[in-house]
């Protein structure tokens, strides 16, 4: 009887020194959690920002990585001349302290819009912007709004004539791109024409030769391609996430359970588990850059938005998109927009899929604001809806309520701020 | 024809080229000659849920083709380009192919998020396929339509991202 004991004993502790040697070899996680496996290991590896590749260069830009155009490009971004009411800059959406978005569910210029303003954070590492992916190139995104009459309404011709009449943009401008058009024609010139909504602007607009429309439409090109370069500099930071990575890689027990507290360790857990959420909120700014239909109830005083179906039809026949005279990309720089699915079945109630960094700073969610709180826009993957318009992949994820607060938990840790000068962050005027 | 399958897929698994990341080696298509024969290569439609292979015949064997990732290993979320090498059964081949691409996730609904063609004939039975990317971990099925010599045939291959 003894004799057994203590080989039970014995075998019990050889059992406990392997388990221990196992349980190292798999990276210890918190005390009372249970460890990653080497497959979710990679995963965390995968989601984490050490992970975040080089900024990619943009050929259709070419001076998306010139401190000079990103100089320009800071000072229009800041200012507010550039709209029809002179109140509006890009940055009234794209506030700095609220994670480059503006806290609305439908941005608001001179009118409110239909979608919300996605975060500038981590933005240039997309193929496609905008809800809709409409523009394939951050210049070109610039523009649009910039024209739209619910936006800063105003026009390329008005914005041509503050470049060329304010001297430190006059002077900023041409050291980049050359000599400005001689603008001094309001004949030729007028102060507001452009092809926009306004009948009037869009009248003097038609009124003008084809030349000088193009000459105009060059200098708006480029306004784009300067506010592109100093949107590249607005880079994700790391997050407590991150630092929690960093600890299990390290092994540092400690540091893990100082990173997150367990709620968000369960949250993680269910994130690349059975919530699937990883499918789409892959890579290290937790986005497959693609669109998925998630089946986003029709908002309040809106009509059905077929979101990418819509965006792609434009995307290609946009003068302003990679293979275009304004682009500066060869043609082999132009994947993304060469092979573009058009296929409607496949987009239609599609947007594209947002950053989950910084997700809790950037209320409301969706592309219309249809969820207030991250609570609501997670209990959505619990409860998925009949898509309104094409259909959806998910089905509902099958999780707790106590889940769905870790999930929270989880999403929350995705926060930090952006890895970007503290003088980048303002107008460079003040 | 059970008794066939069970002999044939560890056989095939011992030849496995692998897109996955964590396979050592991470090259996609064997540039030696396979051990098996060609017709131990074909594959019934409701096998290929287990077989990674990236070399096979055409599902009614009229053309033995191969595929090849151009980045390795095969990135997700990222739009990269493949190419084809395509020969007839008994090994010769084919330069003037017609090949549409097509794909799914075969547990999912949806097709492909891009779409993909063969942009160049490379010469010596290879094709470049430009425009792929896939957005998901998960098994992924690229579909090969394939008309050459007066034949029409499909090939289908399984890519796993992890």
């Amino acid at each position: 009887m003894k004799l057994t004991r203590r080989w039970t004993g014995a075998g019990g502790l050889l059992l406990l020194a392997m388990s221990g040697i196992t349980l190292a070899a798999d990276q210890k996680s918190a005390a009372d959690s249970p460890a990653w496996s080497e497959a979710e290991i990679a995963t965390l590896r995968s989601l984490w920002i050490g992970s975040l590749p080089p900024l990619p260069p943009d050929p259709s830009n070419a001076v998306a990585d010139d401190p000079r155009a990103a100089a320009l490009g800071q000072r229009m971004f800041f200012d507010p001349r550039f709209s029809a009411n002179g109140e509006i800059a890009c940055v009234s959406c794209h506030l700095p302290e609220k994670a480059f978005t503006d806290g609305l569910g439908r941005a608001q210029g001179m009118g409110t819009t239909k979608r919300g303003a996605p975060t500038l954070i981590g933005a240039a590492y997309n193929a496609w912007f905008l809800w809709d992916g409409r523009s394939d190139s951050q210049w070109s995104q610039a523009l649009g709004p910039l024209e739209n009459e619910l936006e800063h309404g105003g026009s390329r011709t008005r914005y041509a004539h503050i470049l060329y009449s304010d001297p430190v943009y006059h002077e900023q401008y041409e050291s980049l791109f050359g000599a400005l058009p001689d603008l001094s024609d309001h004949s030729r010139f007028p102060d507001n024409a452009g092809p926009v909504s306004d009948k009037a602007a869009a009248a003097a607009w038609q009124a003008m030769t084809e030349a000088d429309r193009e000459a105009v439409t060059r200098v708006f090109v480029n306004m784009g391609k300067a506010i592109a370069a100093y949107e590249r500099l607005i880079l994700p930071g790391p997050a407590p996430f991150d630092h929690y990575v960093e600890a299990l890689l390290a092994g540092d027990d400690q540091a893990m359970q100082k990173a997150l507290e367990p709620d968000a360790v369960a949250g993680l857990r269910v994130f690349i588990g059975k919530g699937n959420c990883i499918n789409c909120h892959n890579g290290p700014l937790f986005t497959n850059y693609g669109f998925q239909n998630v089946g986003v109830p029709i908002a309040e005083g809106l009509g059905i938005d077929e979101g990418r179906y819509r965006g792609a039809l434009e995307v290609v026949k946009s003068e302003f998109n990679c293979l275009g005279k304004y682009s500066d990309a060869g043609e082999n720089d132009c994947a993304e927009l060469r092979f573009v699915q058009l296929s409607r079945d496949e987009i239609v109630g599609a947007f594209k899929v947002p950053t989950l960094r910084n997700v809790a700073d950037t209320a409301p969610y969706t592309h219309s604001g249809e969820y207030a709180t991250l609570a609501e826009a997670i209990e959505h993957y619990d409860n998925i809806p009949v898509a309104p318009i094409g259909y959806t992949e998910l089905f509902t994820i099958r999780v707790t309520d106590n889940e769905l607060q870790q999930l929270e938990a989880f999403l929350r840790s995705l926060s930090g701020p952006p890895v970007i000068a503290p003088a980048l962050l303002r107008s460079p005027t003040k | 024809m059970h008794l066939k399958r069970l002999f044939v897929i560890p056989l095939i698994m011992m030849m496995l080229p692998c897109a996955s990341v964590f396979a050592e080696d991470t090259s996609l298509t064997t540039t030696e000659t396979p051990a098996v024969t060609t017709g131990e290569l074909h594959r019934v439609d409701d096998s290929i849920d287990s077989d990674r292979t990236m070399i096979r015949m055409s599902g009614s064997d009229r053309f033995r083709v191969s595929m090849r990732s151009n980045v390795d290993p095969v990135p997700l979320s990222q739009i990269h380009s493949w190419t084809l090498h395509l020969e007839t059964p008994e090994g010769v081949a084919i330069d003037n192919a017609q090949i549409g691409v097509y794909g799914d996730m075969p547990a999912h609904r949806h097709g492909l998020p891009t779409k993909p063609k063969v942009t160049e004939n490379l010469g010596g039975g290879d094709y470049l396929i430009e425009g792929v990317k896939f957005t998901m971990p998960g098994r992924w099925q690229l579909i090969l339509i394939i008309t050459a010599d007066g034949k029409r045939d499909k090939a289908k291959f399984n890519v796993d991202l992890p």
